[in-house]
């Protein structure tokens, strides 16, 4: 591993999507808890993040991947179904938060995979 | 510190949602109460929610800031009941109209209806954010 452990591209990518998935639950459960607020926008992690993470992953250099953050917007796509400018569905959210619990898990997993491939290595047991 | 992520937007709305339940079974008790404390009939209530930034915004930041829901208030809907003929009744003006509570059942329970799937909704959500946490924890884990 070029670098040590701590500095590929690989885990730096898995820290950021950890960091990813932590500040869309936060945004998720923001909306979740305004579903009922007349005129409240929902709010995410803004599009640009993923195009941006692939970007800097394609470019192979470690600090392009750990200076990029992940930020809050405002969610300017979705319409509003209700009369009172509230753009909040229930499900949609509720499904939306599943999935990035789901990729979190996914994060981990292989986070840990990795850790305990290189104590097998380090201590030559499994 | 804080493990559980958007712990502070699901607690507010636990709480705002469990409030409006208590106001909208309240209403639906008093249904038929024609002279409340004051002499007059029962007058609904209604709750008013507000969104409220969970952190005051720093200047010049450009990210859109998390909310968390605030009850703003617990007010009567000052609407006029509807008047019934029912002139034996003790609260009966001398035409034997009598003004009842301007509680209509089906709107009460379609707020309560929709009130408890925000609730449940919510409480899925600390769910998810606590198992979230928990699978943080296992970072480094023997497996």
């Amino acid at each position: 591993m070029e670098g040590g452990m701590f500095t590929g591209t690989n885990y730096l990518l898995a820290r950021k999507m950890l960091d990813y998935t932590t500040l869309r639950q936060e945004a998720l459960a923001s909306n979740l808890a305004n579903v009922e607020v007349a005129g409240y926008r929902r709010i995410d992690v803004s599009p640009d993040f993923q195009t941006e993470l692939n970007k800097a992953v394609g470019s192979g250099k470690a600090e392009d991947i750990s200076n990029l953050q992940p930020k809050l917007a405002a969610d300017l796509t979705t319409r509003s179904t209700r009369g009172d400018g509230n753009n909040v569905e229930m499900d949609r959210e509720l499904m939306a938060m599943n999935s990035n619990a789901t990729d979190q898990e996914y994060v981990i997993r292989y986070l840990n995979y990795n850790f305990q491939l290189t104590r097998t290595a380090i201590t030559s047991q499994s | 510190m804080n493990l559980m992520p958007g712990l502070e937007s699901t607690a507010s709305a636990l709480d705002a949602e469990r409030l409006r339940m208590n106001v909208v079974a309240e209403n639906i008790a008093n249904a038929f109460t024609t002279k409340g404390p004051g002499g007059t009939p029962y007058k609904r209530k209604i709750v008013d929610f507000e969104s409220v930034l969970t952190a005051a915004q720093t200047p010049g930041s450009t990210q859109a800031p998390t909310s968390q829901v605030n009850v703003r208030g617990v007010v009567e809907d000052q609407t006029p009941g509807k008047l019934v003929y029912n002139p034996g009744h003790p609260d009966a003006d001398e035409k034997g109209m009598v003004e009842m509570p301007n509680v209509e059942m089906s709107r009460e329970m379609v707020d309560l209806i929709v009130s408890s799937r925000a609730y449940e909704a919510n409480t899925q959500a600390a769910r998810i954010a606590r198992q979230m946490a928990k699978t943080a924890l296992t970072i480094g884990n023997k497996s």
